[in-house]
Order: C-alpha cells, then structure tokens, then sequence
C-alpha cells in the first residue's frame, strides 16, 4: 500500500507552482460540469491522455495510480449507458476519465511539500480564528498520508500473529490491539516529533 | 553557540517518575567522553535516561545539564544540539517523501529553501543515499529507514546524538553499515545498545539497573560487570 503517488521528473508540468495546478483542476472540474459537447469532450480527454503519457503514468510500476479509478469510471459509463443511452455514457467515460486523469496528473507531478506549504498559504487568512492553525493542519494531513500504510501494516501484522495462532478473522480481535499499538506508535512519533522540533 | 562549558552532560541528584513510578533515582554523573555507551537490562531505565539528554523527559527531582544548558530551562536550545536516533525509524521519518523529510527540520531554522535542498544533498551524498532522495519513505528497508533517520539528525549539526538502540531491528548487513557510520561520526556520540561488541571502541560504558547506575567504566570493565552480574 502506496500514498506516496509522486513520480520523480524534471519536466515543465512537475515544475509549475502547485497552485496553479490544484486552481486548473479546480477550474476544468467546474467547466466539465457545464459542456454537454462530445467533441470538446474527445479532445479534453486525447489532452488529459497526453498529460499523464508525458509523465509515465502508464509505466509499468506508475500504473496504479489511474488503473482503479479508471475501472470504475468504465463501469459507471457502462451504467450511464445502459439506464440513459450510449451517447450519455460516451460523455460519462470522456468527462469522468479526462478529469481523474488530470487530478493523477497534478498528483504525481506534486511533492507532497509543495502540497502542504499550499494548504498553509490557502489557509493562512484563516489563522485570524485562534483555533486554526495551517502549520498543524499541513502536518497533520503529511502525518496521515505518511502513516496510512504504517497502520495498515500495523493491522496486517496483527492479523497474522493471530491466523498463525489458528484465530479465525475476527473483527474485535483485530480492532483492539490495532488500536492499543496506534496509540502506542503516536506517542513514539510524538516523542520524534519533540525530538526535531517540529511543532 | 558558545554554552561556556565542556560537559556532554551533567546530572545532579536526578530522579524521574513516570506515571507514579519511579524509573531512575540517585543519578549522579558528568561526561565530556566522544563516545559513551549505555546498556542494561531492559526497564533498566537507560532509555528514560538518554530521553533527558534531548528534554524529552524532564527530572522529577534534581538538575540536568547539556552542555551547560539546564534541561528545564532551555529545552529548545538543548533540542537544536541534541540530535536523537529512534530504535524504530517509522517512527521518525514523518514525511511521505525521503528528501522532504530530511529537509522538514531545517524548514524550523529558517534557512533559505535553496541553501536546504543543498545541505539535504549533501548530507545524503555522503552515506551515498542520494538515488534514495524521491522515494516514497515507508517503502525503504530497515536499514535504509535507519539510514535516512540519521541523516535527519545530521543535517541538522548537531553537537551531540543519542541513539537508542540503532541496530535491534536491523539485519547483519545493515547493523555493520550503521555501526561503520557510527565510528565516522565527528559528533560525541551516546548510544543505548544491547550489542556489546559494538561498543568495544568506546571511551565509556554506563551501566544500568532498577533505574540507578550500577558500574561507569571503560568498556572491557564495565562489560565484565555486566556479563558478571547480570547474566
């Protein structure tokens, strides 16, 4: 399990701020919203298909990142077409697969650092109210994409343990201990997190 | 910065409590040696010991000092010369990418971004990790978790790093690769280890038990107590 999607480049794309790509995915999101024109769509999507081909999405090892969502937007057409008619379900596909491909395209074009430090700027106005503090959102969403895959191999470990110990799956016996080590391992990360100074 | 004194560390009729416990009492000791050692059993309390040296704990009872730096008072001071090594590095590399988190330290010391991106390279060039430098931080193994975690610490200069148990969770290969790394070091080193040979180079070993110190000699004497009264 992976929620670190960046792909290392040097490219113009991995080089433009990070907010001007996250305000044009914002702004074609809205706009595909509002274009019911198959022929806009078919060149949006040939577009978005030439994005994430110039930055190796669909190499072998990046394929993941857009084969899932892909999938289910294959599928949702297919629904579209079937419950409407097949002209519906052709803008369904281009319009859903040109905007998942853009949103993997500003994902791996991304480090997750340009990420945070847009956050904190988008949510410093914010910080006139006491409570909301932009340096402690940014990390706390780097501290769950970082630790997602730690807990889930927290989880896995534990699941393990106990099928080695003949315990069928059983979701309380699973829940319980994984919950005690979470804890346990946010109180080392807190102690590492004192230890560099990171407030 | 100057702290006008030689002393790694200087302890004063130190006593910590932790969650009304008592975990080290009568602690009594001064260093100034590049590299000192401490082992024991576990729940010995030579973890909660090396925690003081960063402030991570303070004393219930008695004063510490770094570096002439008193631990109560000057905690953040104490914390940018006291780099610290977990014994499990998942628990230390905060950021999903290895350069971002290497850098994420310095972001505090308000250092330009360039001059950052340059000392992460630097630092990562010479533990020849730089092809490490995009890569996604919890996919690494043990010992390359191990080896971006100190270079975190190192980025930062510290005068002093305290690691706590380094090695435990790695194999053969990647123990000898930290453990090499360890003996370059320029920084006065303090190490919690259960491995009593790598410590046969040191200048000091601590010894501790039920929460006091029980023997502080060169490294053949004190292993030998050790060996001698604990096995």
């Amino acid at each position: 399990m992976d929620l670190s999607l960046y792909i290392q480049g040097q490219t113009i794309l991995h080089k433009l701020p990070a907010w001007v790509k996250f305000i044009t995915l914002l702004v074609v999101s809205i706009l595909a919203y509002w274009v019911e024109d198959l022929a806009i769509f078919t060149v949006a999507f040939i577009g978005a298909v030439g994005l994430v081909s110039y930055v190796g999405i669909f190499r072998k090892r990046n394929r993941k990142v857009i084969i899932f969502p892909l999938v289910m937007v294959i599928l949702f057409s297919i629904f579209s077409a079937f419950v409407v008619d097949i002209h519906q379900g052709l803008i369904t596909f281009f319009r859903l697969s040109s905007l998942v491909m853009l949103a993997a395209f500003v994902t791996v074009t991304t480090k997750s650092d340009a990420f945070m430090a847009m956050i904190e700027r988008a949510l410093l106005p914010l910080s006139i109210f006491p409570f909301i503090k932009p340096k402690a959102i940014s990390l706390t969403i780097s501290l769950t994409l970082r630790f997602i895959p730690t807990i889930f191999k927290l989880g896995m470990d534990i699941r393990e343990a106990q099928a080695a110990r003949g315990l069928q799956s059983n979701p309380i016996a699973l829940i319980v201990p994984l919950i005690v080590l979470t804890l346990k391992h946010a109180d080392d990360v807190s102690d590492a997190l004192d230890a560099r100074m990171i407030e | 910065m100057d702290t006008g004194s030689d002393l790694l560390f200087d302890f004063k009729n130190v006593a910590l409590d932790r969650h009304d416990k008592r975990i080290l009492s009568d602690i009594n000791i001064t260093a100034n040696e590049r590299r000192i050692a401490i082992i024991g059993a576990n729940g010995s309390g030579k973890s909660s010991f090396v925690r003081m040296l960063n402030g991570l704990l303070l004393p219930t009872e008695g004063q510490v000092k770094i570096l002439g730096l008193d631990v109560q008072a000057s905690v953040k001071e104490i914390r940018r010369q006291v780099g610290f090594v977990f014994q499990n590095p998942d628990n230390q590399i905060v950021y999903p990418i290895v350069s971002e988190d290497i850098e994420l330290g310095l972001k505090g010391l308000n250092i330009p971004k360039a001059e950052r991106r340059l000392m992460v390279d630097e630092v990562l060039k010479r533990f020849d990790l730089l092809d490490l430098k995009s890569r996604s931080s919890h996919a690494l193994s043990g010992g390359e978790k191990q080896m971006i975690a100190l270079s975190s610490v190192l980025v930062m200069e510290p005068k002093i790093i305290v690691m706590d148990e380094p090695t435990t969770l790695l194999d053969l290969r990647n123990k000898n690769c930290v453990t090499s790394i360890i003996e370059t070091l320029a920084q006065s080193i303090v190490l919690v280890t259960h491995d009593l040979d790598l410590i046969s180079k040191f200048d000091r070993v601590i010894v501790f038990d039920d929460g006091k110190i029980v023997a502080d000699d060169t490294p053949k004497q004190a292993v030998a107590w050790y060996k001698k009264h604990m096995s």
